[in-house]
């Protein structure tokens, strides 16, 4: 495209200068940018404003900024130029006219003399980054109102209505969960962030009912009738701190209890009968097993556990291990209870006719004993003639079954029978079997002659402490480690572990007092807070 | 010959600041609260009450400032203070923050403190550069006068346009119209020439031409020097290249001294909206805190 | 009794003139005023438009028969035309007295217009103005022709010639230029004898084209232009060149007046000195040395308005042989009541002054002016009456007991002044900090008068100033060198020494030169140069109250170095021979100047290693910090432009700030922007009309809110640092200056405003320390 451009002056008596300058090239650009083809110098115009260019042979003047151009007084976005149009840009005018032979477009182009006067003079203020930038008094308000109206405002519009709470969490305006100060612990994702289940009133800190309308019937740390007051006004929240991470919503700390236990007789008073207690290392008193009498149990584990082995339930000698009677619980904390039927009987049979190995005794209190071997030696007296001396034939072979006996005949057999399941129990009670484990005693009652003290077993020594058995089985695979078992000669030997041998692992709750790379063991790694005595916590959410 | 405001009465604040951010730092590693370090145990609500406490200070600096009649200390001494407890605030709100970072008000107030201190470090650091190169550059004249002496090289050379005839007028038109200098915020940060300058028929066709530095007028003027024929012309084209050369000089300060002083301005854009939206989130954060006890 | 006959002839109706006549008229007594000019007070009238013209001394009452307070040109000229009306006094206009002479019993007067009139008494009241020059060239009556100019203005647009080099002429042109294209003609090539502060304006506006000028030129002719040209008048001009003709619709000439000295003389009035300054001998009751002739008004000593108007009554009441108090007698009452003499004011005055040898040869009349002026105290025994390193500089006379002055800081000495001797001129007349701490005793009464009154005497009466001068040799002497001499003993080397006064940039001794004087430096300050490769190198500045030369002279050798004034200058030199006697009367002044020289040497050898140093400190004198007292300086390491140093001075100065940061020169990091250096002289405060001007103890320069908004002082400040400026929209126009902060605790504001410390104030005593820190 060719343009001629007559650039006017007006001079002094209105004479009019002019000078043309020929432009050849894709698109004439008109702007007050520097690289504009045509520089129009006016404030208002834009950098960029205007281009001419062909369009199917054509110049069309296109705007390329928002303001748009004025061709013959109508303001549009493009037009085509034809001799005789005018266009204004600002305080520029183009008059266009007929273009000589060759050329496509000719215009005049003339300046507002006062615009040009004012855009000659160089404006300090075009250099001045204050005065060209944004005033910053109006965007601090702005920028302050709106992280506040984000951050609080909006947020808190939904504790006024239910409603329109439900709205924001659901819409994408910024609800109350922009105020979490830190993850829910998983274990009350079940909340669903909905804050104010816990934080039921504004400007109030967690109550415990809170927690209480799930977490119903848990153990309080003594009987409420107890000699502390206070703990009854505890927060839970002052323990379980939510909103942290990790994620911990129990506390660890030694502090928790020796805050009072380092000097319980101050909280609890004199005759409280509980130790002080600071530190499991340093200040713990010995460990203190379950109270209750003697086992009553006659049982050497290192008979048992002799390497040469034992005689086994054939008669052979088998070698034991710990395994064989003490089995862990499901979750491999405390060991299975032991019972004579799951660990001793296959050994320890209750048979009582070496003739018939195969009938034995019930588990049971003395008199039922004696009882059943009553039934038994009657039963077998009246079907078969017994001849007790001949105990080299079988019983039942001496008598035609099915025959009748007499009533006088029938009587000196139950009597035979009697005697001899007294003779027999005997031999259980006070030779044999049960006397090989139970201490039993005569009491002279002919119907009940015998008193077998039960066997009291533990499965819990230490009640008031936890201990995971699983925790310690690879480090201490060994039980005979802790317990020692194998020069146990009698079954009143406790063989739980003193404190010393714990504390070869476990050193004190406070890390720095724990020099040789001990565990650090707090309190809580073997106490809870919640006392199982006054109310259960596991499995106690609604 | 005067201490910097960093070095102001032997880095007293320094001290001060770094005395307490010492102190926020041993308290929180000997601190053994009962759940992990956060803004709710004790120590946090002391840090939080020292850094919120530190925000108000700092952003008093900005009263302090204009409280022309004030007798409570010197500027100088609220800057330094400001500058070094600035830093210290960092470390004493991540300790009162114990490390515990998430999509919230509270470490939106966070980042916002952090916005407002990191802009600040960009600020300190142009306060300590730039003034020397400002003075430097602007060899004791002001602005006013650069534009003045501008102004009257504008002339100069028009005058020696006029002189030279043919197309010099236009050549030299053009080139002090399109002398880019400044025009906006970004322009004068940047400082880029995008100076145009349009030449006459075989040397550019009539287009505006990239100028920077004057340097395309420079070639045409010395085209035009090599092929001048006459004394007289030859002695005035040299003339006006002279003056070409002082006014590229000129117009170089300038856009130098438009640049220096923009970015001494330029980062206060970005400090002070983000302290503004700091102290809002700050309020919000404590408020907050509060509401959901 | 002829026509022509009046018992009171009063010359001039200026403000004492006016008041005499109106007196005389409400009396009825039968008189006349004669008057030059057309209209009343010539003066005044001559005042710029609008002009506020003020009352002073407020303390004064007001006693004439005419009204007069403070308030604008017109007001008052209005206020005194219906007064005179009302009294119906007999004025005379366009009747300039060319001669009075003895005519038997009466005196005649004779008048231009060839008339004459003939009185018992002459009352001249004709002030100090004198009678404007005239154009006495052909076309001088042309409409085009003006000798005054009222409002600058009223003409646009217009070609005016200002004829004339003086202070005047200079105000007019660049007042007129704002508008106008205005051309200024001076007779020879320089501009002599103006104001410092008009100097730079009209060489600034010449400079910048704003003004032509006509050096070397004189008015030939002033003619009509030719039908058709574009300026009506051509204004004919003798050039060197030849003969030079300019077009112009205005010409304003301002060649001065005639001093009505000559005049004076020419009536028989006696004076007492040659100086030009020095005012006729009057009796206390304002008669001159020819009985029946009368001066009032400012040819009397009396400037002021109120002071004119009061004489004007009380003239007319002693000429009708009545005894009048003179206005101010009840002020002296009071102020001599604490003395509890007993005795009535002319006898306190004639004690004081007779009790007083310096002000022996004061008249009675300039001598009750200045007590009216001073105050008088009673201190208690052992009260300070001021400190070393006050910024006072007020002059003390002891009229009774003694005062004790302690010279020296390390071996203190106190000297004892007993009655009739006086102290306190050494910060008088170098405007720095005292040198000493003056301790009163048991009964002591002393006469305290301020620097203005006692320099306007200083300056009026050449026996004061010898008399002082040579007092201030004997004290600079004790307190540089021999504190424990007498003066008895000191007068003799005092009596030889001299006082010498430095133009700026004069060589007070060069490098080479035989070293044979010692000079104390009295005012101002001198820069102490060596010549380097070639290169002249300030080394060092050295402010008033120490010597130069010492070196010189220890050695007895040629110069070491050029010491050169830095400013206006004074300083007393003592020959080689005195100086050795001083050294030989005091072992211990040898080792001490002996210091003083090895610490001297130290510094050259410095600053011969870094001649840039030098460089700073000449750049700091051109600036005038040779004379400051505390500058405002700007490192430009640590500027970052943020103006809140001038934003705090707005903010503490009615919105408007008294400095211009960017503006003023920088050198090596350091700017001086436009700001207040607190002169030890200040400039400012050589011409304020109101004495608005002062200096506040802990020296500050400081503009009081009595500023009349005359501008005098901004054209007087070299440093262009005063502004005129309103503080509000509307209000007048005052000038504003830096005051220091001095009425804010914690020091001046755009210093504690500066964020980053780029901003500093230093005094003379830190200049070297700052100049050393630069180079760092």
């Amino acid at each position: 495209m060719k343009v001629l451009i007559r650039f006017l002056r007006r001079g002094q008596a209105n004479a009019v200068e002019a000078k043309e300058r020929l432009f050849d090239g894709e698109a004439l650009t008109l702007g007050r940018s520097t690289d504009q083809v045509l520089q129009l110098k006016d404030r208002r115009v834009a950098l960029r404003h205007a281009s001419i260019a062909l369009r199917a042979g054509t110049p069309v003047i296109a705007s390329r900024s928002p303001a748009g151009i004025v061709v013959n007084d109508t303001l549009c976005r493009d037009a085509a130029l034809r001799a005789g149009d005018t266009v204004r840009i600002g305080a520029n005018v183009l008059r266009v006219f007929e273009p000589p032979a060759g050329i496509d477009l000719g215009f005049s182009f003339e300046l507002d003399a006062e615009v040009a006067a004012e855009a000659a003079g160089l404006d300090s203020r075009r250099l001045d980054f204050q005065a060209l930038s944004w005033r910053r008094a109006p965007v601090n308000w702005a920028l302050a109102a709106a992280t506040l109206a984000l951050s609080l405002v909006i947020p808190a519009s939904g504790l006024l209505d239910e409603g329109w709470q439900d709205r924001l969490r659901g819409g994408p305006l910024p609800d109350d969960g922009f105020w979490i100060s830190g993850p829910l612990s998983p274990a009350h994702h079940n909340v669903g962030w909905r804050c104010e289940t816990c934080h039921q009133q504004p400007f109030e800190r967690v109550r415990n009912v809170a927690c209480t309308d799930c977490h119903a019937g848990v153990g309080r740390h003594f009987a409420a009738d107890g000699p502390v007051t206070g703990l009854e006004t505890m927060r839970c929240a002052g323990c379980h701190a939510e909103h942290n991470e990790p994620a911990t919503l129990v506390r660890r700390d030694d502090a928790l209890c020796t805050d009072c236990h380092a000097d319980i007789a101050a909280v609890a008073g004199a005759g409280a009968g509980i130790e002080d207690a600071a530190d499991f290392h340093d200040a713990h008193p010995e460990f203190r097993l379950a109270a209750g009498g003697p086992q009553r149990l006659k049982f050497p584990h290192d008979v048992h556990l002799d390497p040469e082995g034992i005689e086994g339930k054939d008669g052979k000698d088998v070698v034991m291990a710990c395994g064989d009677c003490h089995r862990p619980e499901a979750d491999g904390g405390r060991m299975q209870p032991v019972t004579m039927l799951a660990h001793c009987a296959d050994c320890h049979r209750l048979d009582f006719d070496p003739a018939f190995p195969d009938a034995t005794v019930p588990h049971t209190d003395a008199s039922t004993v004696l009882r059943r071997l009553v039934e038994y030696y009657s039963r077998s007296f009246l079907e078969l003639y017994p001849d007790p001396q001949a105990t080299a034939q079988p019983a039942r072979l001496a008598r035609v079954p099915g025959r009748v006996t007499d009533a006088r005949e029938r009587a000196r057999l139950l009597q035979q029978a009697r005697e001899r399941a007294f003779t027999v129990a005997r031999d259980l009670f006070e030779r044999r079997s049960c006397h090989d484990c139970h201490e039993i005693a005569a009491t002279g009652d002919p119907d009940d002659p015998w008193k077998v003290e039960p066997a009291k077993l533990r499965t819990a020594w230490m009640p008031k402490a936890r201990f995971n058995h699983a925790r310690h089985s690879t480090a201490l695979s060994e039980c005979g480690l802790c317990h020692d078992a194998a020069r146990s000669k009698d079954a009143a030997d406790v063989l739980m572990p003193k404190i010393e041998d714990c504390r070869e692992c476990h050193g004190s709750g406070d890390w720095h007092r724990n020099p040789q790379n001990r565990v650090q063991s707090s309190c809580t790694m073997c106490h809870g807070f919640h006392d199982a005595r006054h109310g259960a916590w596991e499995g106690a959410v609604r | 010959m005067q201490e910097s405001l960093l070095a102001y009465r032997r880095m007293r604040y320094l001290w001060a600041a770094g005395a307490l951010a010492a102190a926020a730092i041993l308290a929180y590693a000997l601190h053994r609260p009962p759940e992990p370090p956060n803004g709710g145990t004790w120590l946090g609500y002391t840090l939080g009450g020292i850094a919120a406490a530190l925000v108000l200070l700092l952003g008093a600096f900005s009263i302090r400032k204009r409280a022309y009649a004030s007798t409570l200390g010197s500027v100088r001494g609220w800057l330094s203070a400001h500058v070094y407890l600035g830093l210290a605030l960092l470390v004493v709100m991540t300790l009162h923050a114990g490390f515990q970072f998430g999509w919230n008000v509270h470490t939106l107030a966070y980042a916002l403190a952090c916005v407002v201190v990191a802009s600040g470090i960009v600020g300190v650091w142009f306060y300590l550069r730039y003034p020397e190169q400002m003075s430097r550059n602007r060899a004791g004249e002001t602005r006013e006068q650069m534009l003045a002496e501008l102004a009257d090289l504008d002339r100069l050379c028009a005058k020696q346009a006029a002189a030279l005839g043919g197309e010099f007028p236009d050549v030299i038109v053009s080139a002090r119209d399109r002398a880019a200098l400044g025009g906006s915020a970004w322009a004068i940060l940047a400082g880029r020439d995008r100076s145009r300058v349009v030449l006459p028929g075989a040397h550019g066709g009539g287009h505006a031409q990239p100028n920077a530095g004057q340097s395309r007028l420079v070639d045409w003027l010395g085209h035009e020097l090599a092929g001048s024929t006459d004394g007289e012309r030859t002695r005035l084209i040299h003339e006006l290249m002279a003056l070409v050369n002082t006014r590229r000089g000129l117009l170089e300060r300038l856009r130098r001294d438009a640049q220096i002083r923009g970015w001494l301005d330029a980062w206060l854009y970005v400090h002070v909206p983000a302290t503004c939206a700091l102290l809002a989130a700050l309020a919000a954060h404590v408020l907050v805190v509060f509401l959901y006890w | 009794m002829n026509a022509g006959h009046h018992r009171i002839a009063i010359v001039g109706a200026g403000p004492g003139g006016l008041s005499a006549a109106a007196h005389a008229a409400r009396l009825g007594v039968d008189h006349v005023l004669l008057e030059a000019s057309a209209a009343h007070a010539h003066t005044i009238q001559r005042y710029q438009k609008g002009k506020h013209v003020m009352a002073e001394p407020p303390v004064l009452p007001l006693r004439a028969d005419l009204p007069f307070e403070a308030g604008t040109r017109e007001t008052v000229l209005e206020r005194w035309r219906a007064g005179l009306d009302a009294t119906g006094a007999n004025v005379r206009y366009g009747a300039q007295v060319t001669a009075i002479a003895k005519d038997g019993a009466a005196f005649r007067l004779s008048l231009r217009d060839g008339g004459s009139v003939t009185a018992d008494h002459v009352v001249f009241a004709i002030g100090m103005q004198g009678n404007l020059r005239q154009l006495e060239v052909p076309g001088a009556d042309l409409p085009c022709v003006q000798y005054q100019l009222d409002d600058p203005d009223e003409y646009r647009g217009e070609v005016i010639v200002v004829v004339g080099a003086g202070d005047a002429a200079i105000e007019n042109a660049v007042a007129l230029a704002a508008n106008n294209e205005v051309a200024i003609v001076n007779r020879i090539d320089e501009f002599a004898r103006v104001k410092d502060g008009n100097l730079k304006l009209i060489l600034k506006s010449i400079e910048s084209g704003r003004i032509g000028c006509w050096y070397r030129s004189g008015v030939a002719a002033v003619e009509r232009a030719e039908a058709g040209a574009a300026r009506p008048y051509v204004l004919v001009l003798n050039t060197a060149e030849g003969e030079a003709r300019i077009a112009c619709d205005r010409i304003i000439a301002r060649i001065g007046a005639i001093p009505p000295r000559r005049f004076v003389e020419s009536c028989g009035i006696a004076f007492p000195s040659a100086d030009p300054m020095a005012l006729p001998a009057l009796s206390g009751r304002y008669e001159s040395s020819v009985p029946g002739l009368y001066v009032i008004g400012a040819l009397g000593g009396y400037p002021l308005i109120k002071q004119a108007m009061n004489q004007g009554y009380e003239v007319v009441e002693y000429i009708l042989g009545r005894d009048l108090r003179p206005a101010d007698h009840p002020l002296f009452e009071e102020k001599f009541a604490k003395l509890r003499f007993g005795l009535t004011v002319d006898d306190t005055l004639a004690l004081i002054q007779e009790r007083i040898p310096l002000y022996r040869e004061v008249n009675p009349l300039q001598f009750r002016e200045f007590m009216l002026g001073s105050a008088v105290h009673r201190p208690e025994a052992g009260a300070v009456i001021f400190r070393r390193n006050d910024y006072t500089d007020s002059f003390f006379t002891i009229v009774d007991g003694t005062v004790e002055i302690e010279i020296g800081e390390e071996n203190p000495y106190r000297l004892k002044l007993g009655p009739g001797q006086f102290f306190g001129e050494m910060s008088l007349l170098s405007g720095r900090r005292r040198s000493a701490t003056a301790y009163a005793s048991a009964g002591c009464v002393l006469v305290e008068s301020p620097r203005r009154e006692v320099l306007k005497l200083i300056n009026s009466i050449e026996a004061v100033r010898h008399h002082i001068d040579r007092h201030f040799v004997i004290r600079a002497i004790q307190t540089a060198f021999a504190p424990n001499a007498s003066d008895e003993e000191l007068e003799a080397v005092a009596a030889r020494a001299r006082v010498n006064d430095w133009k700026p940039g004069t060589v007070i001794f060069a490098e080479g030169d035989e070293a044979d004087t010692l000079h104390l430096i009295r005012s101002g300050s001198v820069a102490v140069s060596r010549n380097i490769g070639g290169r002249e190198i300030v080394t060092s500045y050295v402010a008033a109250g120490n010597y130069v030369g010492e070196m010189g002279l220890m050695g007895r050798t040629r110069r070491a170095a050029t010491v050169r004034a830095n400013v206006a200058t004074e300083t007393v030199s003592l020959s080689a021979a005195d100086f050795d006697a001083l050294l030989a009367r005091n072992p211990e002044l040898r080792q001490k100047v002996q210091a003083l020289v090895r610490k001297r040497l130290a510094e050259n050898a410095r600053i011969s290693a870094q001649p840039q140093t030098g460089d700073i400190v000449s750049f700091l004198m051109q600036q005038g910090l040779g004379e400051a007292t505390d500058v405002l300086l700007i490192d430009e390491s640590l500027c970052i432009g943020c103006d809140n140093c001038e934003k705090a001075c707005a903010g503490t100065h009615d919105g408007t700030s008294r400095l211009d940061r960017e503006a003023g020169p920088t050198y090596a990091r350091l700017h001086v922007p436009t700001s207040c250096r607190h002169c030890e002289d200040p400039h400012c405060m050589t011409d304020c009309p109101p004495d608005a001007i002062r200096r506040a103890p802990n020296g500050e320069v400081y503009i009081r809110d009595n500023c009349i908004g005359c501008g005098n002082c901004e054209r007087n400040c070299p440093y262009g640092v005063i502004q005129m400026a309103a503080a509000e929209k509307s209000g007048p126009k005052k000038a504003v200056k830096c005051d220091m902060c001095k009425d804010l605790s914690g020091g001046p504001a755009c210093v504690r405003a500066c964020p980053t410390g780029a901003a500093i104030r230093v005094g003379p005593e830190s200049l070297m320390d700052l100049v050393a820190r630069v180079e760092r």
